[in-house]
């Protein structure tokens, strides 16, 4: 190792040698920062007049959104400046000429990469910094700095550095594994998506189960890609979650990777320059590494609409494998003839995806038949996808894990009868078909004591979900979180509509403060009201909340929420529960075609009398908790004197009995 | 002093250097003799620590040079291909070398760039093959390091550049400790300058010894003896590497002092003896068929 001095005039010579690369960054760096961030600053104050004490408010919130940590657009040159600077240090490493020019002069290795990262540091920290000082000095000038200026700061000279170390360090990592640029630029393809497209095929090979549920599965993946994190952290601070562990976590990754870096750069045979990869030996094993998941991906997108995907996918996953081997190994020799070479890794290949294909397919893990033993169970969850639109819930995992309860022997007990119903494959096939009549699709949650979290999705009848659910809400408190009524929160941008039997009203223009009340009324009803009721009445209006972070709530109201009622109508939304004889212009009764579900015959009623019948039997557009639709149903039409258009269901029977 | 101690490099399927062992010692042009693909590149660059070698030991004054900035900074290495740094000026060059060479000497540097002709402040991507071979030569001899590797330095230069290199390495011989390996598939230019070669081949080291030593031991002699006994009784008594016979004229090579061969061949009686200058080609020729080797193999 040279001297300390010398170190430094390594780092110098560096710089000055790669001195395009500072320019570059530093016109990037200035044309965000200070020239856009000024310029729109400028737009914005000129438009600033009228909006007086809020309007700086907002502008100050720009300036926080623009200056802070969640700027996608800095994160994005950011990212491209870490790779060409990654680049640009170590790209001599696939040159034969440079090597031995860089190699032959008397200084470590060790030295030469501490170098190369001290300066690549140095050309992103400084401007970076430079610049970004300029735009929080002007918006200073301007006095639109929000009040916690330090804190947002720090944080994103943070993110933006720690991040940058990330992406440079995971980019040298590519340079060092190969031996061409071109090479090298494949490699950090491969790093920035290889784990995301692994958790994709993974998810797609779990639609074999029948009990696979895929959303409490929707993890974002790209979480597992370094500029998938960044772009996703950037997004979580837009949204106010910054998190300073996870942060430092990046932060050690990023150390981890730069330790792995020099290890293959202290051990990487030189020769290898102008060479595909850098260590000669990995060949057989990063080609299987890359076809099997790469052909399993791609088989899984072009199946995704056939009609066979199973035969198809094994198929397309075969030849894709063999594909992507014979194309790797011209990548490696550079020669059609020597396609053919490295026949084991290929066969390796092809053979792997073929028992990964029929390990899903034929379930050898037993995935589909998982019960674990009762007493090995802590807790348990059970979502139903209930088919009448009650309290649809947005997220199904986050629900689960609010819902786990340890006394969970109803559950349990209909989990069994999901786990051991033979037919569950036709089930599942039904249910994706509209076709699944006599039972419900259910989610559940096992919590085992050794805290992990499993879940599957099983189709149980009707009877059983019921008997189930009125056993669980016996308890109050378990019934107010499953229908999560109690945590719904009326914040300032959440929107309320409220339809009825006429179609009414919609989006419902009201006050904060007469929200709180309809929402206080309803959830002194919810607890007045049984399960059982649910189950048996037909709800005569529906109560849409969608709050602040865009969760949506459907709430059923039935005619005993008295309290409901009188706040809606306090509000200016009295709840009609029948069509008028005097509101109605036409009426026709469609009957459907059993075989195709297509409309057929329509009959007019012009009687009054029929009519009159008629609407005695029409009710609010809703089923009751549960039921199942009855398939029965003729559809009325009825046109009301102002023009609009209402749909119902009604029992065949009935209505031939009017009309006889 | 290098000591080469069974090195061995493989590339792959390919042997590149198989079990070398040679020695150079300090204060002598030494010359590194091989064909195409022979390995004198492999060699050097193990030598100057750019490779590393599968077997073997490298010491250069006694320290290893592989990731050791000690032992690599009594070495200059001058690559065959000749790289500079990019949009660079051999002034800027010489500055390059002067931070990795503290005993770079920037002002004979720019001296002799002047008397070679060679303007500092140029652009060196707007030099000829040649000129950039002698800004090289001219970094290598004035980092002033003990070892100076010269990877087929001399192709490239004219005649008269050549000469002029080839004064300034002794110039810089007679001033201070200084060692040039100079690699080359030419004879003809290490002739006059090396001492002391090293033939490589296939990976492996055939013979290393001292030139004039060669030409000591080894002679061309054209003689005519004037019945078969005569000759018969002088080729056994001779150390003999090669004979033609063209009529009554024999050729013979042969080792052995050259008095001692005169004696010899005088005692005969011939009607005629000569003597005559074997060039470092015919020396090296005779040697490697009496090694076995094929003259077609070596391609000089």
């Amino acid at each position: 190792m040279t001297s300390k001095i010398s170190f430094f005039k390594l780092v110098k010579d560096d710089i000055r040698q790669r001195m395009w690369l500072m320019a570059f960054t530093s016109v990037l760096f200035l044309c965000i920062y200070p020239v856009y961030g000024a310029m729109e600053l400028e737009n914005r104050l000129a438009s600033l007049g009228a909006e007086g004490a809020y309007g700086v408010e907002s502008l100050k919130k720009w300036v926080e959104e623009f200056a802070g940590s969640g700027n996608f657009f800095f994160a994005g040159a950011a990212s491209f400046i870490a790779v060409v600077s990654a680049f640009s240090a170590f790209a001599y490493l696939h040159s034969k000429d440079k090597v031995d020019f860089y190699h032959s002069f008397p200084v470590t290795r060790g030295a030469l990469y501490a170098k190369a990262y001290v300066s690549s540091f140095f050309m992103f920290v400084v401007p970076f910094v430079v610049s970004y000082a300029m735009f929080i000095a002007i918006a200073a000038q301007k006095s639109v700095l929000p009040s916690d200026v330090f804190d947002m700061v720090i944080r994103t000279i943070a993110v933006q550095v720690i991040y940058f170390l990330l992406i440079y360090s995971v980019t040298v990592v590519s340079v060092m594994l190969t031996g061409k640029i071109i090479m090298g630029v494949l490699a950090a393809i491969v790093f920035m998506s290889y784990v995301p497209v692994l958790f994709f095929v993974i998810d797609e090979l779990c639609s074999f189960f029948v009990t696979y549920t895929p959303s409490v599965h929707t993890g974002n993946h790209l979480f597992f890609s370094p500029l998938g994190n960044y772009f996703e952290f950037v997004g979580n601070c837009q949204s106010g979650l910054f998190s300073w562990t996870r942060l430092l976590l990046v932060l050690l990754l990023a150390v981890i990777m730069i330790g792995v870096g020099y290890l293959l750069y202290r051990f990487r045979p030189l020769e290898a320059a102008e060479s595909t990869l850098a260590f000669q030996k990995t060949g057989s094993f990063i080609k299987v590494l890359l076809s099997v998941p790469l052909s399993l991906a791609v088989a899984s997108v072009m199946t995704s609409s056939s009609v066979h995907p199973i035969k198809w996918m094994a198929v397309i996953s075969v030849l894709g494998t063999l594909l992507l081997c014979l194309t790797i190994e011209f990548m490696y020799h550079m020669d059609i003839k020597k396609i053919v070479c490295g026949k084991i890794g290929t066969a390796v290949a092809v053979f792997g995806v073929m028992v990964i294909l029929f390990a899903f397919y034929k379930d050898i893990f037993g995935y589909d038949s998982y019960l674990p033993k009762k007493d090995k169970v802590s807790q348990m969850a059970l979502l139903v996808e209930e088919d009448n639109g009650f309290f649809v819930r947005n997220a199904d995992r986050k629900y689960l894990q609010a819902n786990m309860t340890d006394a969970f022997g109803p559950i349990y007990a209909l989990a069994e009868e999901g786990a051991k119903n033979t037919e569950k494959a036709l089930d599942k096939e039904q249910y994706f078909e509209g076709k699944l009549k006599e039972k419900l699709r259910c989610i559940i949650a096992y919590k085992e004591k050794k805290d992990t979290t499993k879940y599957r999705t099983y189709y149980v009848s009707r009877e059983t979900v019921k008997k189930t659910v009125v056993q669980m809400c016996k308890n109050e408190e378990y019934k107010e979180k499953m229908f999560g009524v109690e945590k719904i929160e009326p914040g300032r941008e959440s929107e309320f509509y409220i339809n009825d039997i006429l179609e009414n009203y919609g989006n419902m223009d009201i006050t904060q403060e007469q929200k709180r009340s309809i929402l206080g009324a309803y959830k002194k009803d919810f607890k007045d009201i049984s399960v059982e009721q649910m189950m048996e009445e037909n709800p005569i209006a529906r109560l849409e909340i969608v709050d602040d972070s865009f969760e949506t709530y459907m709430l059923p109201v039935y005619k005993e929420n008295e309290r409901t009622l009188e706040s809606l109508k306090a509000a200016g939304y009295e709840i009609q529960t029948s069509v008028l004889q005097e509101d109605v212009k036409e009426m026709e009764v469609i009957v459907y075609d059993e075989d195709t579900d297509k409309p057929g015959n329509r009959e007019s009623v012009t009687d009054v009398e029929k009519q009159q019948k008629i609407l005695e039997l029409l009710s609010y557009q809703s089923d009751p908790l549960f039921a199942e639709h009855d398939f029965n149903d003729m559809e009325i039409m009825v046109t009301l004197k102002d023009n609009r258009e209402l749909y119902f269901s009604c029992n065949k029977e009935k209505i031939a009995n009017i009309l006889k | 002093m290098i000591e080469i101690k069974g090195v061995s490099k493989k590339f792959g399927n390919i042997q590149a250097l198989s079990d070398i062992h040679a020695t150079i010692q300090e204060g002598e042009v030494f010359g590194l003799i091989g064909s195409n693909g022979a390995g004198k590149s492999t060699l050097f660059r193990i030598l100057s620590g750019i490779l590393r070698q599968d077997e073997g030991e490298i010491l250069v004054d006694g320290q290893a040079v592989y990731e050791n900035a000690g032992g690599k900074s009594l070495i200059c290495f001058l690559a065959d291909g000749s790289y500079f740094l990019p949009n660079t000026t051999p002034g800027s060059m010489g500055e390059h070398y002067a931070m990795f060479y503290p005993k770079f000497d920037k002002a004979k540097y720019e001296k002799n760039l002047k008397e070679f002709g060679i303007d500092k402040n140029r652009k060196m991507n707007t030099f000829s093959k040649g000129m950039k071979k002698q800004v090289s030569i001219l970094l290598g001899i004035h980092s002033n390091t003990k070892y100076l590797f010269c990877d087929e330095t001399f192709d490239g230069l004219d005649p008269v550049m050549r000469q002029a290199v080839k004064s300034l390495f002794i110039s810089e011989m007679m001033k201070r400790p200084f060692t040039p390996v100079i690699a080359s598939h030419n004879l003809r230019e290490l002739e006059d300058i090396c001492e002391h070669v090293g033939l490589l081949h296939k990976g492996g080291i055939l013979f290393t010894k001292d030139l004039d030593e060669m030409k000591l031991n080894l002679h061309k002699v054209q003689c005519v003896f004037q019945n078969p006994v005569s000759e018969e009784e002088a080729l056994k008594n001779l150390d003999i590497l090669k004979h033609e016979k063209r009529g009554s004229l024999l050729t013979l090579v042969t080792r052995g002092r050259r008095e001692k061969v005169m004696q010899i061949i005088q005692e005969e009686n011939p009607l005629f003896a000569e003597v005559l200058p074997l060039t470092l080609e015919e020396i090296f020729i005779s040697e490697t068929e009496v090694a076995g080797y094929d003259i077609k193999d070596f391609i000089f």
